[in-house]
């Protein structure tokens, strides 16, 4: 036996009986595994992502359709424990002495399949944003609750016009007014999980209205939703991002400035917590 | 069926290791309750980074209770001490001078000899195991837990670790 080996023997001869008593309380299992349930569905997305902004002139723009545009609104109050903000009628509740700001409530046209008869239909999507700000009145947190699949709209495809960007995404207009947003430039896809990622690094192209219906950067299930609207948009690198959906598959975005990803992972994971 | 396949996982860790993990706790902070929030605070880290410490979550855990222990013990020494505050519950049977003995040398170590001797000899680790928890090299293990030991052989009266600790040379 190797002095190592009569080392740990001795070790363990007069610990185990020590230690023996030791139980671990079911308390203590039960909240570390309430707590990973939890953390599961909250997916940090990593920081190195070209972040487009939506921009107001384009939540202006947003397509209304009746009975969803706008029609949610985001409640703001203050709660015995800090600012709270109901967004699409999820509950969260932020620090003391931060300030939420609501920043739109909007449906939008995401994407559009092609029907037999040739035409198209666009998904709509409801989406609800806040702006959460320091007690130092510095803009850290944008959040937006998107609600997919609320409804449909008839959408005419329009013929990308000569001058186009030859990487244009998708260029329509929609019935009834308005017109779906594009995302020109250079784009490319990143795989994550079962979404896909679409970044837009340089969008140069323009378009008739447009509709923000996503967060800055789309995580599209469907194969064209846009990535930003359109207009000079300048790529924002490493601005963490973080993505939780709901039980109810209403999916959360949330990104910040001057926030590691973690810490804002930890802010929305207790923000919902709470 | 991939995410549903890791809670799983990530339950029968936290089921089947956690009572041994907890002794580990105590050993390196030497309090019940201090052990009991290590290790809630080292599970609660493990279950925000699951899909990439399910590789090895014991080594995780691990790493992530020592850094704590070190943390706990400096601020420890930093604070003031506050009259009518909780008194700690130190490990161990009192009916048992011998395990107190122990128990209480291994409290008087510096946080990293502590951690390092409770590696290597209460998790049986190698050398190099405990190097990679401890981020530092394979000599440096050596040598603190040549110092560890020897401050345990000078604290203790246990013909059988003193014995053992009287080796010059730890492997």
């Amino acid at each position: 036996m190797s002095t190592d080996d009569e080392i740990r023997d001795a070790f363990h001869s007069r610990l185990d009986p020590a230690l023996s008593n030791l139980t671990v309380s079911p308390s203590l299992l039960s909240e570390v595994r309430r707590r990973h349930a939890h953390q599961r569905r909250l997916v940090a997305v990593g920081a190195p992502l070209g972040v487009a902004v939506v921009t107001a002139g384009s939540v202006t723009a947003a397509i209304a359709l009746p009975g969803h545009g706008g029609s949610q609104t985001v409640q703001v109050g203050s709660g015995s424990t800090g600012p709270t903000a109901t967004v699409l009628g999820h509950k969260l509740t932020f620090p003391v002495g931060w300030t939420v700001k609501k920043r739109y409530g909007m449906s939008s046209v995401e994407s559009s399949t092609m029907r037999d008869d040739g035409t198209n239909t666009a998904t709509v999507s409801e989406a609800e944003s806040i702006m959460v700000t320091t007690p130092e009145n510095r803009p850290a947190v944008t959040i937006t609750v998107v609600r997919d699949g609320v409804g449909t709209a008839p959408v005419a495809t329009a013929t990308p016009a000569p001058g186009d960007p030859p990487t244009t995404i998708s260029n329509g207009g929609a019935s009834g007014g308005g017109s779906i947003t594009c995302a020109a430039g250079k784009a490319h896809r990143v795989h994550h999980g079962r979404h896909h990622l679409v970044t837009s690094s340089s969008v140069t192209g323009s378009s008739v209205g447009a509709s923000p219906t996503s967060p800055p950067t789309t995580f599209g299930t469907g194969p064209m939703r846009h990535s930003a609207t359109c207009g000079t948009l300048a790529a924002k690198p490493m601005r963490p991002q973080v993505h939780y959906r709901f039980d109810n598959t209403d999916d959360l975005w949330a990104y910040a400035k001057g926030m590691h990803k973690y810490e804002l992972s930890d802010f929305v994971h207790n923000a919902i917590d709470e | 069926m991939r995410m549903r396949r890791l809670d799983a996982d990530f339950d029968d860790f936290v089921l089947g290791r956690s009572p041994a993990l907890l002794r580990t706790a105590a050993l390196l902070v030497g309090d019940r309750h201090e052990a009991e929030d290590l290790l809630q605070t080292a599970l609660l880290r493990l279950a925000r980074h699951w899909s990439r410490a399910v590789e090895n979550p014991d080594a995780y855990v691990r790493r992530v209770m020592v850094n704590l222990a070190c943390d706990h013990s400096r601020r420890r020494r930093r604070r003031p001490v506050q009259l009518g505050s909780v008194p700690d519950v130190p490990v161990g049977d009192a009916s048992n001078d011998d395990h107190d003995d122990l128990v209480q040398a291994l409290r008087d170590l510096p946080e990293r000899q502590r951690a390092t001797v409770v590696l290597r000899f209460w998790e049986d680790l190698s050398v190099a195991e405990t190097a990679a928890i401890l981020g530092c090299t394979e000599g440096t293990v050596k040598s603190t837990t040549s110092k560890a030991l020897a401050h345990l052989r000078a604290a203790i009266q246990i013909p059988q670790l003193a014995t053992a600790i009287g080796a010059d040379d730890v492997h």
